[in-house]
């Protein structure tokens, strides 16, 4: 059943919670720039970015959860990530501060399996350090700064006209919305500053955009959160940067801007084209290679060591290669041929430099990284079998780790913790076993294998890689690998047999809780935190959108832009 | 950025290795009284973690056992038995995660980098310092060495209200300098020098409102958003006490050279655990003490904590261990388990402790870390520093000693969490010292009576509707 977002202002404190549809009711921002009248009187905060707009438009759909509580979730000020501020200030300035930015940032904390997840983006001394060198730094790069401030003013003299004009016109793409009067003036106010040290008006742009570059509105993507009770449907400023850090990992640009501003971000149809214009660039590209580092965590590989003495012709550079090699992988699927993303699979290609095809045992096929079709290479091919997956595990290819892993970042799930009492001393294990041995004891011991079942037969197809992600026969101790298996999937105690890694992979391309899954992961990167039962009601309607499109990463994006819990923000009095 | 301000002092001692750096002298700050009821030391709380836990069979034998070196400081210290902690059952988190991230604040995880609540050491910074330590005085210092990092948690232990991370650990001996005393000295001879500090001092007026009016009743934020722009204030007005401030005075030790032991990814390559000898290790625990220590002597510091590895630490220790110059013991993980991996790590010694066995690896391994706790606490407790009532550093302040899984049957679950060794200062004899006492009380009614109690404070750790059970074996 159809139901209409409710733009009444008025407070629908609690019913806006009470169910996801039926008789609830979703605040609409006020968007307008310094004409929400706050508690204490002022003119309206921005700090979410209210704009233009904000007329009546009935027919925009609201989440249809039949018996579900909608709510958007917790919602928090999300600093800016060490990728997302290089972006943001290479596309405010024009010029490239992010090799300094990683080295002098805080590196980010990874959890819940991303980086960006809100409550680990603290903020830091060594930010607030790095942040006022970086702005300094990126105002000393810029190679015209006097023909980039003339773009946002029409006159260059000390005055009060051409300073606010400047400060409103730049701090609009700066703070992703208008400024409020008091965000105007405060920046103005250094223009002062510059004026008695006898600076021109262009170095005293370039003190205000340092300013720019250290308030909350450029570090922050803050929301409006209060005003209410319940949920809000986001303003058109606060949608447009959500939708450009999702797809570009970067602000929006001025024609997302000017959506915002003229209140042209309310349906699907005007949110899915602007969705379709932003994938086409390629930023969004590579936003995206990003999403897949975090969800792979390749990061790990950096510097990854081996057993020098079982796998001699390891070095780094074969693990830095095994990260580009996925990173190819998915672009060219993904990107190029815009595949079903659970084709990530079973795809028969690999991307390989001559040095990782070498050690992969196939024939080199020229320089730097190159497609290879593996059409007649069964043992490669598909995801998993990338030398940056059967790292996983350590020197010996640990079949917990590595089915942890596909068990709850390809399936979502997570191994349940034993009942209290249970004795959970492991097994005694034959010296001189192998890999597959080793996990045979734990998935038949009665003590072990109510929760060891669960993921460790998904990584016996995995059996005949090594550590370093070579393919073998034999392990270091003699004993004979083998890849079959069975796998169960989520929710059903079914075992579904396979032979070999191929047919591993391919039950779980066309397994529903795989694409499910990556869903999931995807709609968790954007809002930046680990999803809960809040979220049910969103990822129902946007699983049910995904699963019933061609399943590519554009039909992933467009579901998640147009699930309710995006469009919308918790609330509180 | 630049370094503090600093005054020539005289003496000067030696870390471990032949790193020297600098004794502090005490500046005037310290004779701040900000505890409530006139006592004449500034309130501190620092919170030490370490890795793997004490088993409770252990802990019984008091200072006969691996808690012996302990013994040195148990004028000031109280050592709490029969703690029993929460057990935090997040989706897919372990009982490492659970234990470590519930340490200090007695509270289920949220997540990997969400602790349940607030730390004890957060909670009385906020109660006493409800409007910002003085100038100078980093909000929140944490520093270790931990080598496990798979999530936050096992290495990290202060959390803010909301229980977000109250910072971020430092790790590098270098890096812990940099945090204390700053990166560079101003270029005086630079006569734009005096321009750039007035133009930077004119940026900050102007992005300083805009920071206070987002904490306002006028912000649009909700109370967790506001919370994490009032901790970016707070960095910020450090900043600017860096900048603009006078800085305390402390002599500059050298700084440390860099760090020979594996940080970040490396330190943890796909959870099989590193090779490392005593050396090595006791080398950068005792230089990072000593910078931590420093910090705090000098006043720079007043809350925050030190990280002796994490929870489930993976280690593959070599070596010989001395203590009090007679060789202890012979450290050699891998060739005792015969393997190399993670199953070689001194982790699997918890998995294999049997309570009526000797246990002797893991016994030493904790021996090793009580040793440098201890050491850390020795320079608290220097007389040279005392504060102006005439008490020890170690005495004044409140410092925690908390730790993961508790008895070491860490196969059994129901014991999983329980029996965590606990150990106090006595916060200005808020709380009791100079004994082992047996708690039997679940850690938060402890941290309670510690809150409560022992500081006054009108705050209550854990759920709004749990009463807490007054732990009187804690009280003087």
């Amino acid at each position: 059943m159809a139901h209409a977002w409710d733009r009444t202002l008025g407070i629908m404190a609690g019913l806006a919670l009470t169910g996801c549809y039926a008789g609830a009711q979703i605040d609409v921002e006020t968007d307008g720039a310094s004409t929400a009248p706050t508690a204490s009187g002022e003119s309206g905060d921005t700090t979410d970015g209210e704009g233009s707009g904000g007329t009546d438009d009935p027919d925009v759909p609201m989440a249809e959860c039949d018996g579900m509580v909608f709510d958007p979730g917790p919602n928090l000020a999300r600093r800016l990530t060490v990728l997302e501020y290089g972006n943001t200030v290479e596309a405010l300035l024009g010029v490239d501060v992010r090799p300094e930015a990683t080295e002098q940032l805080p590196p980010e904390l990874r959890a819940d399996g991303f980086t960006n997840t809100s409550s680990g983006l603290i903020t830091t001394l060594g930010h607030i350090e790095a942040y006022d060198a970086l702005a300094s730094l990126a105002i000393e790069r810029m190679p015209d700064l006097a023909g980039f401030v003339g773009e946002y003013t029409s006159c260059q003299e000390f005055s009060p006209a051409c300073e606010a004009e400047f400060v409103e016109r730049l701090g609009l793409r700066a703070f992703r919305r208008p400024l409020t009067e008091d965000e105007r003036d405060a920046l103005v106010s250094v223009f002062a500053a510059a004026q008695d040290e006898d600076e021109t008006f262009a170095q005293g742009a370039g003190l205000v955009m340092q300013a720019m570059m250290q308030s909350p509105a450029f570090l922050y993507r803050l929301e409006d959160e209060v005003s209410g009770d319940g949920a809000r449907e986001l303003g058109g400023y606060a949608l447009a940067t959500r939708l450009s850090y999702l797809i570009w990992a970067g602000p929006p640009d001025t024609a997302l801007l000017d959506a915002a501003g003229n209140d042209a971000l309310r349906t699907d149809a005007e949110i899915e084209a602007q969705v379709d214009r932003m994938l086409a660039s390629p930023e969004a590209r590579d936003a995206s290679e990003a999403f897949v580092d975090d969800w792979l965590n390749l990061a790990r590989l950096n510097g990854l060591p081996r057993d020098p003495e079982r796998f001699p012709d390891w070095t780094t550079a074969i693990a830095d290669a095994m990260v580009d090699e996925t990173h190819s992988y998915f672009g060219a699927l993904v990107w190029d041929d815009v595949r079903p993303l659970m084709d990530l699979f079973i795809a028969q290609e690999a991307w390989l430099t001559p040095e990782l095809a070498t050690h992969y045992g196939l024939e080199p096929q020229g320089e730097g990284i190159q497609r290879y079709d593996m059409s007649n290479q069964p043992e490669r091919g598909g995801l998993l079998t990338q030398g940056s997956m059967l790292t996983i595990g350590g020197n010996e290819s640990s079949m917990v780790a590595r089915g942890l892993f596909v068990f709850e970042s390809v399936l979502c799930q997570h191994p349940v913790s034993p009942p209290p009492g249970v004795d959970t001393t492991p097994p005694d294990i034959e010296p001189g076993s192998s890999q597959r041995d080793i996990s045979e004891v734990r998935t038949t011991d009665a003590t072990c294998a109510g929760c060891h079942l669960q993921f460790e037969p998904i990584s016996w197809g995995l059996g005949r890689y090594l550590a370093d992600g070579t393919f073998a026969d034999e392990d270091h101790l003699g004993n004979a690998l083998r890849e079959d298996g069975f796998l169960r999937l989520p929710g059903s105690a079914e075992e579904y047999p396979y032979n070999n890694a191929g047919e591993m992979m391919t039950l779980l391309a066309e397994a529903d809780a795989t694409r499910e899954c990556m869903a999931s992961k995807t709609t968790q990167f954007a809002i930046g935190r680990a999803l809960t039962g809040n979220d049910d009601c969103t990822m129902e309607q946007l699983q049910t959108r995904f699963a019933q499109s061609d399943g590519t990463w554009r039909d992933l994006v467009v579901a998640i832009a147009l699930s309710p819990g995006f469009r919308s923000v918790r609330v509180e009095e | 950025m630049r370094y503090r301000k600093v005054m020539p002092r005289r003496t000067f001692l030696r870390g471990a290795g032949s790193v020297a750096i600098g004794l502090p002298f005490l500046g005037a700050m310290r004779s701040s009284s900000v505890w409530g009821g006139g006592d004449e030391a500034p309130a501190r709380a620092f919170n030490l973690f370490f890795g793997l836990g004490c088993p409770t069979p252990l802990q019984t034998e008091g200072f006969a056992g691996p808690l012996e070196p302990l013994s040195e400081v148990i004028d000031n210290l109280l050592i709490v038995r029969g703690v029993d902690q929460v057990r935090g059952d997040i989706p897919g988190a372990n009982a490492h995660f659970d234990g470590a991230t519930a340490s200090f604040n007695a509270i289920p995880s949220e997540g990997e980098v969400q602790a349940g609540g607030p730390s004890i050491d957060q909670v009385i910074r906020r109660q006493v310092y409800p409007d910002g330590q003085p100038p100078g005085v980093i909000p929140t210092l944490l520093a270790g060495t931990w080598f496990r990092r798979s999530r936050p948690g096992r290495y990290l232990h202060s959390w803010n209200e909301d229980g977000s991370p109250a910072d971020l650990p430092i790790e590098r001996p270098a890096a812990l300098f940099e945090r204390i005393f700053g990166s560079g000295l101003p270029d005086t001879n630079d006569p734009n020098e005096e321009k750039r500090l007035r133009q930077k001092r004119s940026i900050l007026d102007s992005v300083l409102p805009q920071y206070q009016h987002m904490m306002s009743d006028a912000s649009n934020l909700g109370q967790a958003s506001r919370a994490r722009i009032a901790d970016h204030l707070d960095n910020i007005r450090e900043h600017e006490q860096r900048v603009f401030g006078e800085g305390p005075e402390c002599e500059l030790p050298p700084q440390p050279q860099p760090s020979t032991l594996p940080h970040e990814g490396a330190a943890d390559p796909d959870g099989s655990g590193i090779d490392i000898t005593i050396e090595d290790l006791t080398s950068e625990w005792r230089l990072m003490s000593d910078l931590y220590a420093l910090a705090v002597q000098c006043d720079v510091v007043r809350f925050g904590g030190m990280t002796y590895l994490a929870a489930g630490e993976r280690i593959r220790l070599t070596g010989d261990y001395l203590y009090q110059g007679e060789l202890l013991h012979q450290f050699n993980d891998q060739a005792i388990h015969g393997t190399g991996g993670s199953a070689g790590c001194s982790h699997e010694f918890w998995h294999q402790f049997n309570e009526n066995a000797e246990n002797l690896q893991l016994r030493m391994h904790v021996h090793l870390k009580m040793r440098e706790l201890v050491y850390f606490m020795k320079k608290l407790d220097d007389p040279t520093y005392a504060d102006a009532n005439g008490q020890s550093i170690l005495h004044n302040a409140l410092v925690s000693i908390s730790t993961e899984s508790g008895d070491g049957r860490h196969n059994d679950i129901i014991r999983e969490l329980s029996g965590i060794f606990h150990a106090f200062s006595p916060a200005g004899g808020r709380l009791r010292s100079g004994e082992i006492v047996d708690a039997n009380a679940e850690a938060l009614d402890v941290y309670n009576t510690i809150l409560q109690q022992g500081f006054g404070l009108d705050y209550k750790m854990g759920p709004a509707d749990r009463p807490v059970n007054v732990v009187d074996a804690i009280l003087p």
